[in-house]
C-alpha cells in the first residue's frame, strides 16, 4: 500500500470529526429509515391489538378465514396492480373489468353454458388489460385517463349485457363453487389468495420480468437504452391487473351467488389503497409484494374492526379516504427527506424516482 | 495559480473607474450527488458590465446562474452579495428583490396569456383587490419606450416569436428594477436580425446602469457585445479578462483543452494504450481490415449535414467539434433515438436499415453510454449490479428467475475491470459521479455489443475518476470492441483516440487526424478552419445555426 500523502491525511481526519458531529444525527435518521421501510408492519400490528382488545372474537381462525375469503378478489386485484405501479402506471379500470367479467361469468351460467364462462371471462380480462396497455404506450393517452375511461366502458358493456338487471344464480351449485367451496374451514378463494401472492411475489422480485419492471418505472429511458422492450414490460402489467380483475370478478359473484352490473361501485379505490398504503410509490420503481399484502391486511383489520364499533360505511368512507391521501402524503415527505439533494439535480430527475 | 494572475490584470485594468462591484460571487460550489456542478468560483462584476460567461455544456454556467437566482442552494462556505447584500441562497423570490433578474433558457412564459400580463405575471397593479388594467397598460408602454421596444400587449404569447418573449422576460426582470441580469443562451433560437435587436437592447441596459450576465456558445457574438469575458470549463473559473484582450481561438483554448488547466490529466492513457495494444490482441495488428461500423451520409435535419465514418475493431474514434456541431446528436442517431434521421449503415461489411429505436440498434450490436448518467443511464433506486445486469437479465437466470448471489457475482467481472470501487449492492443513485460512469460502461461489458457510442464519459466527475474512466475506455478498444467516444475536453480526445473526426459547426465533417497528427492544435487548427468555412455558408444561407440537443 502507498501511504497517501498528508493533505489526504487531513481530509481524513477532518472526515472523522464531520462524522462523529453527525453520529446523533445518524441515529435519529436510521430510525427514521427503519420506520419509513417498515412502519406499516407497526401500523398492522397495532390495529390487530386494537380490534383484538374489543372485539376477542377476531382472533379466531374461523373470522380470519373468513377475511381472507372476503377479501380475496380486492387481494386479487391488488396483487396484480402493484406490477402496474411499479412499472410506473395505474389502473382505475379493474372495477369495470371486475363487474364485466363477472356479469359474463353469471351469464354464461345462467344460459347453461357454464363451462365456457371462466375462459371467456379471463379472455375478456386479458383483452382489455393488454387494450389499456396499448392505449397508454401507443397512443400515448395518460394511464388515469385512459383506465378511468377503460373502466367507465367496461362497466357499461357489463350493464347492456346484463340489462341493467341482477343474475341471480343462488340455486345454481357450480356458479358457487369459485366462491364459496372450502377445504374443511379454508375457502378455495383465499387458497388462491394466497397462492397467487406468493406467485406474484415471487416473479416480482426474482424474475427477469420483475426486475424488469422495477428497472423500466425506476427509469424507463435508462430502460429503453438498455434494451428493454419497455412497451411491452408495461402493456405486460396492464395484461396482468386485466386477467385478475376478471378472476376477482368472478370470485366476488360466485361468493354472493348474485351478479349486478352496478355493484362493487369504486373498488378499484380499495385496490390502490391497499397498494399504496403498503408502500409502493405512486410513480414507480418502488415497492415489493409483501407491502400490498400488508396494505390489503390493514383494509381488512380495519373494516372488520369497523364493523363490530358498528361505525356505518359513510364513515368508513371518509377515514379510507383519508388514508389514502395520507399514506401518499407521507410516501412524498420520506422521499423528500431522502432524496432532497439527488432530486435537485434537474426538474427531470425527481420524475426518474 | 492562474485565475489569481488573470484577476489582479482584470483589477488593474478596471481600476481607473473602479465603481464597487454589484455582483460578488466568493467561493461558490455546487455538488449534487455524483456530479461537482460547480467548484469553487469566484466573480467580481460592475454596475453596467456586460458580463460574457462561456464554457462548453456542462462547465456548471446554468448551475452557476441557478445559483445566483436564488433556485438552487449551493455547498457550504460560499457567498454571493449583490450590491453589498448578502443573498440568502434558495429563495428565488429574495433574489428578485435584491435586484437579481434571470432570463432561462427555457423561458417562463404562460403561453395562453397576452405579452402584457406575462410581464406583470406574478405582480399585477392592483386597485384594491382588483387588477388595474389601465395602469399595467401605461406601465408596459413606459417599459417599451425605454427600452426601444416594440410589442403589442395583447398579442398572445403563444403567437409571439422567441424574440418578442425574450424581450418579454427581459420586460419583466426590468420592471423588477433588476441591478442584475442573468441571460442563459438567450439568442440561441433567435434569428440574424432578431439577434441585432436583442444586442442593442442588452447594450441600452448597460447603458441604464444595469448589470448583464450573457451566456452564449456563439464566441464572436460573445466578443462583439460583451465588456469582460470569463471562462468556465469543468464546473472551474479558468480565466477573466476583458473582452479586448481575448480572441477567439484563445477562448476556445481555454474552454476545450488547455494543458495549464488540464487538471493534472497527464498524457498516461495515450502512452499506456495504443502501442501495446497489438501483442496483446492479435485482431488489433490490421485494424484496416475490420471496419466494424461504416455509417455513410449520415442526416438529422437542421444538424447533421451527411456525416460519413467507419470505425475499425480495436480503435477508439473520437469525436472533436465544438458545442452544437452535432457531436452528441451523431452518436444519438446512430443508437436509434431520433426518428428523423437517416443514413446508411453497414456493420461488419454487411448493408443493415437504419436504426429507428434503441432496441433496432442495440439488436445490430450499437450502445450508447449517454451524456446524462443520471437521467437516461442508471435506474437510480437499484443497486449497481442491477444496473449492470440489466442488459441482459436472462445470462444470471435460472429457469427465468434472478437470485440476488448470481447476479452480483454475473456483475462482478465487468465492475472489477472498470475499476468500480463501490460496493456492488450500493444503490446506484448514491455512487460518485465517477463510479456512475464505470457502472454504465460496466454494463455494456456484461452485454458486450459490437460498437460503444460514449458521450461526454468524463463530465463533472473528479480527476483520478476521469482517468480511470479514460483507462477503462482504453480497454474496450483493446479487448477488440469499437469505441467512438465524444468529449467536449479536446485533451482528453487527444490523449485518448487513435483517430479523430473533426466536426464542424454546421453538423459536417472537416476531416480526420490519425496517430501522431492527433494533437489539440491540429485540432484547434482545423476546428478554426472549419469555423471559417462554416461562417461564409452561414452568411450566404443568412439562417441560424442548429445546436445540439
Amino acid at each position: 500500500m502507498i501511504s497517501p500523502p498528508a493533505a489526504q491525511w487531513a481530509e481524513m481526519a477532518d472526515a472523522t470529526a464531520d462524522a462523529s458531529s453527525r453520529r446523533l444525527d445518524t441515529v435519529r435518521s436510521k430510525a427514521l429509515n427503519l420506520l419509513q421501510g417498515y412502519g406499516i408492519l407497526l401500523l398492522l400490528a397495532a390495529l390487530v391489538a386494537a380490534v383484538a382488545i374489543g372485539e376477542p372474537a377476531f382472533l379466531t381462525s374461523r373470522n380470519l378465514l373468513n377475511l381472507l375469503q372476503q377479501w380475496a378478489p380486492i387481494g386479487i386485484m391488488a396483487m396484480a396492480g402493484t406490477f402496474v405501479m411499479i412499472g410506473g402506471g395505474f389502473d382505475l379500470s379493474v372495477g369495470g373489468i371486475f363487474v364485466l367479467a363477472g356479469v359474463m361469468f353469471a351469464g354464461l351460467a345462467r344460459d347453461g353454458l357454464f363451462e365456457f364462462g371462466v375462459p371467456v371471462a379471463l379472455i375478456v380480462g386479458l383483452g382489455l388489460g393488454i387494450a389499456n396497455g396499448l392505449i397508454i404506450t401507443r397512443a400515448g393517452v395518460n394511464a388515469f385517463i385512459a383506465t378511468i375511461g377503460m373502466g367507465q366502458v367496461a362497466r357499461g358493456l357489463a350493464l347492456i349485457y346484463s340489462g341493467a338487471a341482477p343474475i341471480i344464480l343462488t340455486d345454481n351449485a357450480a356458479f358457487g363453487v369459485l366462491g364459496q367451496s372450502r377445504v374443511g374451514q379454508l375457502a378455495w378463494s383465499a387458497v388462491i389468495l394466497v397462492g397467487l401472492f406468493l406467485i406474484g411475489g415471487a416473479v416480482l422480485s426474482r424474475s427477469v420480468y420483475g426486475r424488469t419492471v422495477y428497472a423500466v418505472g425506476g427509469n424507463p429511458a435508462a430502460s429503453r437504452l438498455s434494451g428493454i422492450a419497455v412497451e411491452r414490460v408495461l402493456v405486460g402489467t396492464y395484461a396482468i391487473s386485466g386477467i385478475a380483475a376478471a378472476l376477482a370478478g368472478m370470485i366476488f359473484f360466485s361468493r354472493l351467488g348474485i351478479s349486478q352490473a352496478d355493484a362493487a361501485v369504486l373498488i378499484e379505490v380499495d385496490v390502490i389503497i391497499a397498494i399504496v398504503l403498503g408502500g409502493t410509490a405512486v410513480g414507480g420503481g418502488v415497492g415489493a409484494m409483501w407491502r400490498t399484502a400488508v396494505g390489503v391486511a390493514i383494509l381488512a383489520v380495519m373494516e372488520n374492526g369497523f364493523d363490530t364499533l358498528n361505525l356505518g360505511s359513510f364513515y368508513q368512507d371518509v377515514i379510507k379516504g383519508s388514508i389514502l391521501v395520507a399514506a401518499v402524503a407521507w410516501d412524498v415527505w420520506s422521499r423528500r427527506r431522502k432524496g432532497a439533494a439527488a432530486a435537485a439535480v434537474g426538474g427531470t430527475d425527481v420524475g426518474t424516482r | 495559480m492562474t485565475d489569481d494572475a488573470v484577476h489582479t490584470a482584470e483589477a488593474g485594468e478596471g481600476a481607473l473607474a473602479a465603481p464597487s462591484p454589484v455582483l460578488l460571487v466568493e467561493g461558490v460550489s455546487k455538488t449534487f450527488p455524483g456530479v461537482r456542478a460547480v467548484v469553487d468560483i469566484s466573480l467580481e462584476v460592475r454596475p453596467g458590465e456586460i458580463r460574457g460567461l462561456v464554457g462548453e455544456n456542462g462547465s456548471g454556467k446554468s448551475t452557476l446562474m441557478r445559483v445566483l437566482a436564488g433556485d438552487l442552494v449551493p455547498d457550504e462556505g460560499g457567498r454571493v452579495t449583490i450590491d453589498g447584500n448578502p443573498l440568502p441562497f434558495g429563495s428565488p423570490i429574495v433574489a428578485q428583490r435584491l435586484g437579481v433578474g434571470l432570463i432561462p433558457q427555457e423561458l417562463m412564459i404562460a403561453e395562453a396569456l397576452s405579452a402584457l400580463e406575462n410581464v406583470f405575471m406574478g405582480d399585477y397593479p392592483k386597485r384594491g383587490p382588483w387588477v388595474a388594467w389601465r395602469r399595467m397598460s401605461q406601465e408596459f408602454a413606459r417599459l417599451c419606450e425605454s427600452l426601444d421596444v416594440s410589442l403589442n400587449p395583447h398579442a398572445v404569447a403563444s403567437d409571439l416569436s422567441v424574440a418578442d418573449l425574450t424581450m418579454v422576460e427581459i420586460m419583466r426582470a426590468t420592471r423588477r428594477e433588476a441591478k442584475v441580469l442573468l441571460m442563459d443562451e438567450p439568442t440561441a433560437a433567435l434569428g440574424r436580425s432578431e439577434r441585432e435587436k436583442l444586442y442593442g437592447l442588452v447594450r441600452r441596459l448597460a447603458g441604464h446602469g444595469r448589470t448583464v450576465i450573457f451566456i452564449s456558445h456563439d464566441l464572436d457574438e460573445v466578443l462583439a457585445l460583451t465588456d469582460v469575458i470569463t471562462v468556465l470549463r469543468d464546473g472551474r473559473h479558468v480565466a477573466t479578462q476583458p473582452a479586448s484582450a481575448w480572441t477567439k481561438r484563445a477562448l476556445v483554448e481555454r474552454m476545450v483543452g488547455d494543458a495549464s488547466v488540464a487538471l493534472g490529466f497527464e498524457k498516461a492513457p495515450a502512452e499506456a494504450c495504443p502501442e501495446a495494444a497489438p501483442t496483446a490482441f492479435p485482431a488489433a495488428q490490421a485494424p484496416d481490415q475490420d471496419v466494424v461500423l461504416s455509417a455513410r451520409n449520415v442526416t438529422v435535419p437542421g444538424k447533421l449535414a451527411g456525416v460519413s465514418f467507419d470505425v475499425r475493431r480495436g480503435e477508439i474514434l473520437g469525436i472533436a467539434g465544438l458545442v452544437g456541431s452535432g457531436r452528441s446528436t451523431l452518436l444519438r442517431a446512430l443508437a436509434g433515438l431520433l426518428r428523423q434521421s437517416d443514413g446508411e449503415l453497414h456493420i461488419a461489411g454487411k448493408p443493415v436499415k437504419w436504426p429507428q429505436s434503441s432496441r433496432q440498434a442495440l439488436r445490430l450490436g450499437i450502445a450508447l453510454v449517454p451524456e446524462e448518467r443520471r437521467r437516461e443511464g442508471l435506474v437510480l433506486g437499484m443497486p449497481a449490479y442491477d444496473n449492470v445486469t440489466i442488459t441482459d437479465l436472462q445470462k444470471v437466470a435460472h429457469l427465468g428467475m434472478l437470485h440476488k448471489t448470481r447476479s452480483m457475482n454475473g456483475s462482478e467481472q465487468p465492475l472489477e475491470q472498470v475499476g468500480y470501487g463501490g460496493q456492488p449492492g450500493t444503490v446506484a443513485g448514491t455512487l460518485s459521479g465517477g463510479n456512475q460512469q464505470k457502472v454504465l460502461l460496466a454494463k455494456w461489458l456484461y452485454a458486450p455489443p459490437l460498437v460503444f457510442l460514449i458521450d461526454e464519459p468524463t463530465r463533472g466527475i473528479d480527476v483520478r475518476a476521469k482517468q480511470e474512466v479514460l483507462t477503462a475506455i482504453r480497454q474496450l478498444a483493446d479487448a477488440g470492441n469499437a469505441v467512438v467516444f465524444v468529449s467536449s475536453e479536446f485533451e482528453e480526445v487527444v490523449a485518448t483516440s487513435d483517430r479523430v473526426l473533426l466536426m464542424a459547426r454546421d453538423g459536417s465533417v472537416r476531416g480526420d487526424l490519425t496517430g501522431d497528427a492527433i494533437s489539440v492544435d491540429a485540432i484547434l487548427g482545423e476546428v478554426f478552419a472549419v469555423e471559417k468555412a462554416g461562417q461564409q455558408r452561414d452568411l450566404a444561407a443568412g439562417g441560424a445555426v442548429g445546436r445540439d440537443g
